[in-house]
C-alpha cells in the first residue's frame, strides 16, 4: 500500500453494505421523482448515486473486511 | 453521432478502463466497474450529447436489470453457504474419487459436465459459484477453480437457463426458433470439445488431456448431438440441460472402463451414501422445483400472475440518439429463479436441521458469509450493468457495433459476428442482454451484406454464450464463494485469453461455413 493511500479512510464491509443499500434504493426514488417531474429532487438523487460510485472508486477497500 | 475513429475509440473507453483496471492493475470488479461507470458517464456527457435525464433513466434501467441478477446471486449464495455449513461441499469432494480415482475425469465431471448442467437451472455465474468450491475442496487453487468452471460451461449458456438468451434473440429479431436453432446449435456444439479440452489441460495437464481425449470426444459428440436434436425440435428450453445430463450419464457409463476408473486414493473417505444423498438434497430439490415451475404451465401461470415493471419514456440525447419508450422486463417475484432458490433454502434448512447437520450458530455464520460475499459482488454488478445502460442509452454501444461491422468486409464479417456477441456479453454480463443489444444490428448488417442471416445470428448468440462467462459481472459472482472477493482481476487475467480459444474456433467455423456453404438467407 502506498503512503498516500494510508491517509484515506478505507471502505469497510459495513460501509460497502450501506453503499449497496443506497445504490439499490436511490434509483427507485429517482424514478419516482422523475415521474412526478420533481426535477430538483431527481438531480439531487442522481448526484447521490454518482457520489456513491465515486466513493467505491476512490476509497481503498479494507483488507480486513 | 458520426462514426469515425475518435468517436469509436471514445465509445470503447469505458470498456478499456474496466479491462485495464482488472487485468493490468488487478483492481477488484467493484472498483473497476465503478471506474467504467464514471468514464461512461463522462464520455456520454462530453462527447455523446448525454443529458442528466438520459443518464438518470439509464441508472433506473440498470437497477431494474441488476435486481433480476442480484435476486439470484443472493439466493445462490445463501444456498451455497447453507450447503457448505452442512459439510456437503466437503462430502461431494470426498465422494468424487470413489467415482473415479482419475483426477482428469474428476475435474471434467465437475467443471465441464456438472457446471453445464447447473447452467440449465439459472445462470448469472451461479454454476461457477456452486462448482468452484468443490474444485477448491479437491485441491485446486481458487483462481484455477473459477477459470475452469467458467470455460467448462460457456457452451451451455445460450440454451441453458431455460434458453432465455435464445428466446431473447427470437424476440428481438422476429425470427422463429425453427430458423435460428439449427445453426446456433451447431456453432455451440462446435465449442463443446474445446471447452472440455481446456478444462482437461488446466486440471490435469497435457498428459491428462491425452489420456481423456477419447472420452472427451465421445461425450462432446453425445452432448452436441443431443443439444442439436432438442433445439431443432422446438425443445430449446431444455437443450443444454438435457445435453449435459446425457453427457454426465455417458461419462459415468464410460467410467466402467478400467482405463478411466482408476482405484481411489487410499486416504479417501467419503460419507455413507444415505448421508450424501441428504447432503446434496438441496441440489435435487432445486432441480425438481426449477423444472416444475418451468415445465408445468398451470403452476407457472399461477406463480407468474404477480409481475412488476417500470415504464420508461422515450429518451433523446442532444445529438439526436433516440431510445424508444419501453416497459422494462417484468419481474415475476414468485416464479423468479431467486424465489426458487429461497424456497430450496427453506426446505433444505428443515432437512438439515432434522438430520442434525447444522451446528449451533450456523444461521449467524451463514448470514455473515452471505453478506460479506454478496455485498461486494452486488456493487460490482450494479456498476457494470450501469455501464451497459449508460452506453446503450447514449448510443455508444450502437456506434461500437456499427464501427466493427462497417470496417469488416463481407467475406470476413461471419468471423467478426461472434466477437460482437462477446462484446455485448462482456459489457452486460449476459448472453441474453447481448442478443437484445446486438441481435437486430447483426441481422440488419447480414441482410445489407447479403450474408446468411441465421448463420450470423447463430454466431452472435454463440459469441454471447462463450463471452458471457468472462464478463466482470459473472466473474465477480463466481469468485464470491472461493474467497476471491476483490481479487477478480487475477481470474480475468487467465480467463480472457483461454476463453477466446473457443470463440476463435466458432468464428473460424462461421467463416468457413459462410465461404463454402453460405447463401443469403
Amino acid at each position: 500500500m502506498n503512503k498516500k493511500q494510508l491517509h484515506l479512510p478505507t471502505l469497510s464491509m459495513r460501509a460497502s453494505l450501506l453503499l449497496l443499500i443506497l445504490e439499490l434504493s436511490l434509483p427507485f426514488g429517482l424514478y419516482a421523482a422523475l415521474s412526478a417531474k420533481e426535477i430538483i429532487l431527481a438531480k439531487l438523487l442522481f448526484g447521490l448515486i454518482t457520489t456513491g460510485m465515486l466513493v467505491i472508486l476512490i476509497l481503498p477497500e479494507n483488507p480486513k473486511g | 453521432m458520426p462514426l469515425n475513429l475518435l468517436t469509436w475509440l471514445l465509445s470503447l473507453l469505458p470498456l478499456v478502463v474496466v479491462m485495464v483496471l482488472m487485468l493490468g492493475f488487478r483492481a477488484s470488479g467493484k472498483r473497476a466497474s465503478a471506474a467504467g461507470w464514471v468514464s461512461a458517464v463522462l464520455v456520454s456527457l462530453l462527447a455523446f450529447g448525454g443529458t442528466w435525464k438520459v443518464l438518470a433513466y439509464a441508472q433506473v434501467k440498470a437497477l431494474w436489470m441488476s435486481l433480476d441478477v442480484l435476486y439470484i446471486v443472493w439466493g445462490a449464495l445463501l444456498l451455497y453457504n447453507l450447503v457448505h455449513e452442512a459439510g456437503a461441499i466437503q462430502a461431494i469432494s470426498a465422494w468424487l474419487p470413489s467415482v473415479s480415482g482419475d483426477k482428469a475425469v474428476q475435474v471434467l465431471l465437475v467443471s465441464w459436465l456438472m457446471v453445464s448442467f447447473l447452467q440449465g437451472m439459472g445462470g448469472f455465474g451461479v454454476p461457477m459459484a456452486v462448482c468452484a468450491p468443490i474444485l477448491v475442496g479437491m485441491g485446486y487453487s481458487p483462481v484455477l477453480a473459477v477459470v475452469m468452471t467458467a470455460i467448462g460451461h460457456a457452451w451451455a449458456v445460450n440454451f441453458g437457463s431455460m434458453a432465455t438468451a435464445f428466446q431473447a434473440l427470437m424476440a428481438v429479431t422476429g425470427l422463429s426458433g425453427a430458423i435460428l436453432a439449427p445453426k446456433a446449435a451447431i456453432l455451440l456444439g462446435v465449442a463443446i470439445l474445446p471447452s472440455g479440452m481446456i478444462v482437461a489441460v488446466l486440471g490435469s495437464g497435457w498428459k491428462g488431456l491425452r489420456h481423456t481425449f477419447p472420452l472427451l470426444c465421445l461425450v462432446s459428440l453425445v452432448m452436441g448431438t443431443m443439444q442439436y436434436v432438442l433445439a431443432v425440435n422446438g425443445l430449446w428450453n431444455l437443450a443444454a440441460t438435457t445435453a449435459s445430463l446425457a453427457g454426465l450419464l455417458v461419462m459415468l457409463l464410460l467410467l466402467r472402463i478400467p482405463r478411466f476408473r482408476q482405484k481411489p486414493a487410499a486416504s479417501t473417505q467419503s460419507a455413507p451414501n444415505s448421508d450424501l444423498l441428504f447432503m446434496v438434497s438441496p441440489y435435487l430439490i432445486l432441480m425438481l422445483v426449477g423444472f416444475a415451475v418451468v415445465l408445468i404451465p398451470p403452476l407457472n401461470a399461477f406463480l407468474s400472475r404477480t409481475a412488476f415493471s417500470l415504464t420508461l419514456p422515450e429518451l433523446s440525447t442532444k445529438l439526436g440518439w433516440v431510445t424508444a419508450a419501453e416497459q422494462t422486463r417484468p419481474l415475476h417475484p414468485f416464479s423468479h429463479p431467486g424465489s426458487i432458490l429461497l424456497f430450496t433454502v427453506l426446505v433444505s434448512w428443515l432437512i438439515y436441521t432434522r438430520k442434525g447437520y447444522l451446528s449451533e450458530g450456523a444461521g449467524r455464520r451463514i448470514a455473515r458469509n452471505v453478506v460479506r460475499s454478496a455485498g461486494d459482488a452486488s456493487l460490482g454488478v450494479i456498476a457494470m450493468v450501469g455501464v451497459a445502460a449508460v452506453m446503450t442509452t447514449s448510443g455508444m454501444t450502437n456506434l461500437l457495433a456499427r464501427g466493427l461491422s462497417q470496417s469488416i468486409s463481407k467475406t470476413l464479417y461471419p468471423a467478426m459476428a461472434p466477437f460482437i456477441g462477446v462484446l455485448g456479453a462482456f459489457l452486460t454480463g449476459s448472453n441474453n442482454n447481448s442478443n437484445v443489444l446486438f441481435g437486430v444490428l447483426q441481422m440488419e448488417t447480414a441482410r445489407m451484406m447479403g450474408l446468411d442471416v441465421p448463420l450470423i445470428l447463430a454466431a452472435q448468440t454463440a459469441g454471447g454464450s462463450l463471452g458471457s462467462v468472462m464478463s466482470p459481472a459473472k466473474v465477480i459472482v463466481g469468485c464470491s464463494t472461493v474467497g476471491l472477493n476483490q481479487k477478480e482481476g487475477l481470474v480475468m487475467r487467465r480467463l480472457v485469453l483461454l476463453d477466446l480459444i473457443p470463440v476463435v474456433i466458432v468464428a473460424a467455423v462461421a467463416l468457413i461455413w459462410s465461404m463454402f456453404l453460405g447463401a443469403s438467407g
